[in-house]
This record gives C-alpha cells, sequence and structure tokens, in this order.
C-alpha cells in the first residue's frame, strides 16, 4: 500500500531556491559598497531568507524576543555590503560563508548584551535551557564549540562547501554555482570530502 | 585519501544528501578507534544539518519564482512542494491581498474527474467561516492545473512549536484541541471530512490564533476515492484503525486523528508507531497502543481520559461529533485549571471545578491568545436612544452556583453587547450573525451581584487595542455597584455615551473583564493603551502577561500582522450567550467577524 504525502516540509534534498541568476554576489557587494543601492536591494532579496532561516537554528528562543531577527540580520547586511572594506569575495560561496560569519558574530554579541541586561519578563522562562539555542539544545554547546573550532581550522574553500550545504542547505546545484565546481555531483562529492575532513578536525583538539 | 577514510567519506556524503544513517551500524563496522571517532563527529555534523533544515520553516522556503503567476495570481515564492503539488506565497490581484496557493499535481489518467471534484470541494470550503479554518478563498483550474488558494497565514504549525518549546502541558494542549474541536465541527457540518489532522496542518499564528489547514490532501484523498478505490491518504500514524482496514474516511475517524494529535502534543510520541503500513495495521490488531497515562503519569486524569476515548478503536466508542469532544475537553480543562495559572485569581484554586470553572472560562482565557482584526470603537457619540433590553431578551443571564470553598466570594454577572445600527434608533443585542455596518452605535450592559472592577478592551488582528472602559471623565466608575445595571462606556458631563465603529476590520475582539479587586497593574498597561478616537497601539506585552497570569494564558502572545482591510461589516458573536459564576476574575472575550461582501452569503 502506497502513502501520500502532503505537500508540506518541502523537498528533503534540501534546496533552498537560492537563486543567484543574474550578476554574481560577489560582483554586486563589489557594487554595493560602491554605492549602488539597487546591488544592496538585490543582496538583500538574495541571502534574507537564507539568513533568517540560519539565524533560526541559531538564536535562543529568548533572544527573539527582544531581538527582532530580521532587524538584526538586515544590519548586518548593510555593515558588511557598504562598510567592510576588507572583504573581497573571491566568488559567491565566500559571500554566504562570510555573512554567516558575520551575522554570527553580531548574534552572539547580542546575546551578551542580553546577558548583561534584566530579562523582561520571568513569566514565560521556566524552563532552564532557555538561553541555548536551538542548535545548542539539540548537540550541545561543547559539541558545537567543537565543530565551530573545526570548521574555522578548515580552508576556506573547505568550510564554505561545509556551511553552503549543512548551514545554509543549499542544492547541490547551487553549492556548485558558489563554489566553481563543474558539475553538482563534483559539489556532493567535495563536499563529503570536506565533511570528512571537518570531523577528522574535530578529533583534534 | 587513504583507505580508511573511504567508508567515512560514504557516510559523509550521506550526511550532505540528509540521508539516512544507521549510526550504530556505523560505528560497529570501523575498523579503528579513531575512525569510530570521526563517524561520531560526522553524527555531529548530521544533528547540525539537521537543525538547520528545520528551523526556520520548510526547506524549500521561500524559493522565488521569478515574475510567475497562476490565474488572478502572481506567485510571490515557493513555501513547499511535495507529493500532492506545490504551495506558492501570492498576490491575490483581485482581493488585492496575499493569499496561499497550493497547486495540485494532477495525474492524466484521472485529471478531469479529479480536478472537477477538487474544485468542487474547494468551493464548499470557501463558504465556509470559522476563526479556527484557514480560509480558502477559492479553487481553478488554470492552464491545465487545480489551484486552491486560501488565507496565508504567518506563524508556525505546532510540529514547529513542538520541535522548538518541547512537548505542551494538558491545559495548553486542551485549549488548542478545543479550537480545533470547533475547526472540525465548522467542516464537518459543511460535508468535509478533513483526511489530514496533524501536528503539521495545525498552525498556530502570530497572535496565537490555532488553525486549521490543508485541506489539499482531504480534498484530493476524496476525489482519488472515486477514482481508485481504497487509496489511503493523509499521515499513518495519525489513522485510525479501520481507515486501515480500508473504511473511508469519516468524522469520527477526523476526531481519532485528533486524538492522535493531542497525544503527541503532550509527550511528542504517538500511541502506535510502525516502520510499515502492513505492520502499523498488525499492532493496531493486536491492541498494541500505548497509552496516554503510561507515557505521562503526571497528566490529570480527566484530560487523558478525554484523549484515550477519543482513541478508541472501535469508532462507536469513540466521540461522535467534534462537539462532544470539545465539551470533554473543556470540562476537562475545568478540572485541571493550575492553580499557579489562576493564581491572581483569588479562591479560584480551590474550586471544585467543572460546575464553577466552566468551559467558557477557559475559551475567554483562549480568546486573548486568538488574533483578531478589527472594528475600531470610536467612541463619544451621543446615544440617541435609550436603551431599554427587554427583560425577555436572551441575554447572558448567569445563574449562581453556591460556591463550597469559602475563601473568595462567588458572584454572578450579566453583561450583554448592544448595537444600534446608523439610522435606527432601536437596540439589538448582538446575536450569532448580526450584520455591523459603519456608524453602528455599541453599548455593554452589565450588571454583577458584587461590586466589581469592569475593564474593557478591544483588540484587532494586528494586535492593535482599545482601552474601551474604564474611561476618564466618565460616570460610572470603577469598581461598579453590586447589583445595578450599568451601561458602558456611561455619561460625561450628563450626556450618554456609546462607542462608535469606525473602521472596517477582518476580525477583532472585545475583551470584558470583571474583578472584584482592582487589577492594579493591569490597569497600569491598560492606561498604555489608545482611547476611542486615538490610533491604536498593540497591547503591551505586559498587559498579555498580566492576563495570562489571570486567565492561564498557554504561550507567549506575539502580535499578529494585520491582515488587509477589505472584508466587509458582517459581525457575529461566537461566544455562546453561556453565563459564568467565578470566583474570582470573570473574563469574556467577544469575537467579532466581518467578512468581505462578496464573500457573505
Amino acid at each position: 500500500m502506497e502513502q501520500d504525502e502532503t505537500v508540506k516540509g518541502g523537498d528533503p534534498e534540501g534546496s533552498q531556491g537560492f537563486d543567484p541568476g543574474g550578476t554574481s554576489s560577489a560582483e554586486l557587494v563589489l557594487r554595493a559598497r560602491a554605492g549602488d543601492g539597487q546591488a544592496l536591494e538585490v543582496l538583500f532579496d538574495r541571502y534574507l531568507p537564507l539568513l533568517r532561516r540560519w539565524a533560526a537554528g541559531r538564536l535562543p528562543r529568548w533572544a527573539r524576543d527582544v531581538v527582532d531577527t530580521d532587524d538584526l540580520i538586515q544590519d548586518t547586511l548593510v555593515k558588511t555590503f557598504r562598510n567592510v572594506e576588507s572583504f573581497v569575495p573571491r566568488h559567491d560561496g565566500a559571500v554566504a560563508a562570510y555573512l554567516r560569519q558575520a551575522l554570527h558574530n553580531r548574534i552572539k554579541d547580542e546575546v551578551r548584551k542580553v546577558h548583561t541586561r534584566p530579562r523582561k519578563s520571568e513569566l514565560a522562562d521556566d524552563r532552564a535551557d532557555a538561553s541555548a539555542s536551538p542548535l545548542e539544545e539539540a548537540v550541545g554547546s561543547e559539541a558545537l564549540q567543537r565543530y565551530e573550532e573545526a570548521l574555522s581550522r578548515l580552508s576556506d574553500d573547505e568550510r564554505e562547501l561545509v556551511l553552503a550545504r549543512i548551514e545554509l542547505g543549499l542544492s547541490y546545484e547551487e553549492v556548485a554555482a558558489q563554489t566553481n565546481r563543474p558539475s553538482p555531483d563534483a559539489a556532493r562529492m567535495a563536499v563529503g570530502r570536506a565533511l570528512v575532513r571537518l570531523a577528522t578536525e574535530m578529533d583534534h583538539d | 585519501m587513504t583507505e580508511r577514510e573511504r567508508p567515512a567519506e560514504r557516510l559523509a556524503v550521506r550526511v550532505a544528501d540528509g540521508g539516512p544513517v544507521d549510526w550504530d551500524e556505523a560505528e560497529r563496522s570501523a575498523s579503528d578507534d579513531r575512525e569510530r571517532r570521526v563517524i561520531r563527529h560526522l553524527r555531529l555534523v548530521e544533528s547540525v544539518a539537521r537543525v538547520h533544515r528545520s528551523a526556520g520553516g520548510s526547506a524549500a522556503a521561500d524559493r522565488a519564482p521569478a515574475g510567475r503567476s497562476w490565474a488572478h495570481l502572481d506567485l510571490l515564492a515557493q513555501l513547499g512542494e511535495g507529493a500532492f503539488g506545490e504551495v506558492y506565497r501570492a498576490w491575490d490581484r483581485r482581493l488585492e491581498r496575499e493569499v496561499a496557493l497550493k497547486l495540485l499535481k494532477v495525474d492524466r489518467s484521472h485529471s478531469k474527474r479529479l480536478a472537477s471534484t477538487v474544485v468542487e470541494e474547494g468551493r464548499v470550503l470557501a463558504k465556509l467561516r470559522h476563526p479556527n479554518v484557514v480560509t480558502v478563498h477559492g479553487a481553478e483550474v488554470h492552464d491545465g492545473r487545480v489551484g486552491l488558494w486560501m488565507e496565508f497565514i504567518r506563524g508556525r504549525s505546532l510540529a514547529q512549536v513542538l520541535q522548538d518549546h518541547g512537548p505542551f502541558g494538558a491545559r495548553e494542549a486542551a485549549l488548542v484541541g478545543i479550537d480545533l474541536c470547533r475547526a472540525l465541527a465548522a467542516v464537518h457540518r459543511a460535508g468535509v471530512v478533513h483526511r489530514d489532522v496533524k501536528a503539521q496542518n495545525v498552525m498556530r499564528e502570530e497572535g496565537g490564533r490555532i488553525l486549521l489547514m490543508d485541506f489539499g490532501a482531504g480534498i484530493e484523498a476524496g476525489a482519488e476515492a472515486g477514482v481508485r478505490e481504497r487509496k489511503i491518504s493523509g499521515t499513518p500514524l495519525y489513522m485510525a484503525p479501520e481507515i486501515l482496514a480500508g473504511e473511508p474516511a469519516s468524522q469520527r475517524s477526523d476526531l481519532y486523528a485528533l486524538g492522535v494529535l493531542l497525544y503527541h502534543l503532550v509527550t511528542r510520541s504517538f500511541p502506535l508507531e510502525a516502520g510499515s503500513w502492513k505492520e502499523l495495521r498488525e499492532r493496531h490488531a493486536r491492541g498494541e497502543a500505548r497509552l496516554l497515562r503510561d507515557q505521562r503519569s503526571d497528566l490529570p486524569e480527566p484530560f487523558v481520559r478525554v484523549v484515550e476515548r477519543a482513541l478508541a478503536p472501535d469508532p462507536r466508542e469513540r466521540f461522535a461529533t467534534a462537539g462532544q469532544l470539545e465539551q470533554a475537553l473543556a470540562a476537562a480543562l475545568g478540572l485541571e485549571s493550575d492553580p499557579a495559572a489562576l493564581g491572581a485569581v483569588p479562591g479560584a484554586t480551590d474550586l471544585p471545578r467543572a460546575t464553577r470553572l466552566p468551559r467558557r472560562w477557559a475559551l475567554a482565557a483562549l480568546g486573548l491568545l486568538g488574533a483578531a482584526s478589527l472594528v475600531v470603537g470610536l467612541l463619544a457619540l451621543r446615544r440617541t436612544t435609550a436603551p431599554s433590553p427587554p427583560s425577555t431578551a436572551p441575554g447572558v443571564t448567569v445563574e449562581a452556583t453556591p460556591p463550597s470553598a469559602p475563601s473568595a466570594p462567588s458572584y454572578t454577572v450579566e453583561a450583554r453587547l448592544y448595537r444600534v445600527a446608523a439610522g435606527s434608533s432601536v437596540p439589538q443585542r448582538l446575536e450569532n450573525g448580526a450584520r455591523l455596518a459603519l456608524g453602528d452605535i455599541l453599548h455593554l450592559e452589565f450588571q454583577a451581584s458584587t461590586s466589581v472592577h469592569v475593564y474593557v478592551i478591544n483588540e484587532d488582528e494586528a494586535g492593535h487595542a482599545h482601552a474601551l472602559f474604564p474611561m476618564p471623565g466618565f460616570e460610572p466608575r470603577n469598581p461598579l455597584a453590586a447589583g445595578a445595571r450599568h451601561v458602558l462606556p456611561g455619561t460625561r458631563n450628563g450626556e450618554e455615551q456609546s462607542w462608535v465603529v469606525d473602521t472596517p476590520g477582518g476580525r477583532e475582539h472585545l475583551m470584558v473583564l470583571a474583578s472584584p479587586t482592582r487589577l492594579v497593574e493591569f490597569e497600569a498597561d491598560m492606561s498604555a493603551l489608545a482611547r476611542p478616537g486615538q490610533t491604536a497601539i498593540p497591547l503591551p506585552e505586559s498587559a498579555m502577561v498580566r492576563l495570562r497570569g489571570i486567565g492561564g494564558l498557554a504561550a507567549a502572545p506575539t502580535v499578529a500582522p494585520g491582515e488587509s482591510a477589505g472584508r466587509l461589516f458582517e459581525m457575529a458573536e461566537r461566544l455562546a450567550a453561556r453565563s459564568e459564576v467565578v470566583q474570582g476574575v470573570w473574563m469574556r472575550r467577544i469575537d467579532l467577524e466581518n467578512p468581505r461582501p462578496a464573500e457573505s452569503h
């Protein structure tokens, strides 16, 4: 007997519909920095949904009550695109990885900031783990730290592959386009190898 | 890559694919400790990937189908995709609002029949209006594809809520269950069986409203049933045993699925789990379903009994109608009202339940969570007629139940909302289905057996609120004298005043609270709200917090985004004209709805 799947839930292959079609993000970043407002708009459209999903796994629940996720992301994007002189993206995968890191840092800052403020309400937080992000809850903060540290020790290319597929959930086609691989299958194999490298790095500490 | 990294690489690719991995087996077959550790690290990476995949909604979210359109709908973003078709966020050029569009895939072999059935049922659903059922705007065949478009809901499915916040308490689950019973009652009344009630198909809108959605599966299954017999649709773990045995879906099988959902909300597991259809059927046949009481022995017995009855293998032993299940849940809720949640209510903790903490209490409390859009209550039109409701009017008459708890005094409340239509001079009590129009004048008649502080707030769908009572400079003032009939908002400088409907809105609610003691902190929150005639501002979270303390709200309320205006002015007082007697705070929510003119019927 067969089972029908309902429409919810999306494609398990994890295609994000991230459409880098048209001008490359790397080029748009350069244009945005030169003051091209339209380029900035395009970048927003391209990265906001992607980073919003990413942030959902990274922001502690209580922080979401205090900080507007979209504001946080937009602010990070503007700062990154307009103000960061040192960032010269080699290709689009580098843009995604850079933004992810910028937002990661920003979230850490925000979490620290909010920690120093009195909590605005104690009402909902009868849970001890309310300060943990969904990701920390799932894997534990020590393990997560180990993962982050190993990630930072990978080559840029390896890190971009891991982030694009594992954290940002891009399809292999998109990963290929972002990291200059000739085909989705080549991207898939490259991600696999990068993951082994990551796991091996996680073993060294 | 060394020879011994190859198995790890195969695993890594599977992790990257998001496919299933038998980690125990992988670790067992590792050739040495180092490889075993690498495999463990990969397993962690898999968890990271899974959290990122599931956080923030479906993986395919926000795919922009640039410039595409279907019929009169411009596709904005793809929200999901599956065997049935795709779901898009779309702009409806006719209704001028954002909608969710489900485009079904149609198998050529029976496309015509399927198409006509889906469209037919879609049109039935489009006539259905219920606050807990996602509004279907229409169904059509266009470009060879069947599409259903409906209200676009911003919020999270219960599956996501469950994942983010862990299992529900019995009270919270029962409140959700009550809303879903009402939704199913409306669906069933329309002659439709939902067929796919599950956590993924129930949304908690930002603002808290619970919505049953996704009729696509149900509709298609219905259509399929006529084409290919005994084709099973839905989600197996939510299926009643008789469905697995090949019987058609029914109201009772929907209610069984709701029972599974309640079970799932409080346990995160299912009464029966199985790896295949065959196993599932066999396990049902062997009666292996796990009792809720074995999974969560901490839950209140009445709630457990309701859920277990909903899950009775024999359909005849289950609740026959959604209304029956609703009633049982409400009774269970009264029985399990959590002292902590009701802590702000003097004397409420010792109530011997069901009789004195009636179901409407729970519903009223839940109402605070419900999103609603609004008819702005504007004030200070001079009432042209003196309200004199006939004493025989079917009012919200209250029958006193003598309290056995000694602490707080019990009291009774009578509250009636009246409307004087523009151009009329006769006050009409607002009943179900009553229609409102701009310029209508509203007032509330209120009487309590004890002296109480009364508060009236109007909140709209966007979470914007007006404080309608008490009003500075008005008579009467709080506390309202016992035993007298008060007409609110009252008089100013000797002139009678009323609230006036000055803005159309989709849905809204009026909230009336009465308390023998002054709710000081709540008053502080209210003082921040707009007064009639001013631009509404959101009800501050602190106010919601206090209300949670008073009424036992289940989840942190957030402000719901406004639904575009354009529905017309049909107001329905959905709150049943029931009496309530409580000790402590009395609360009533009055829901008002204004469907668009084209959709009213």
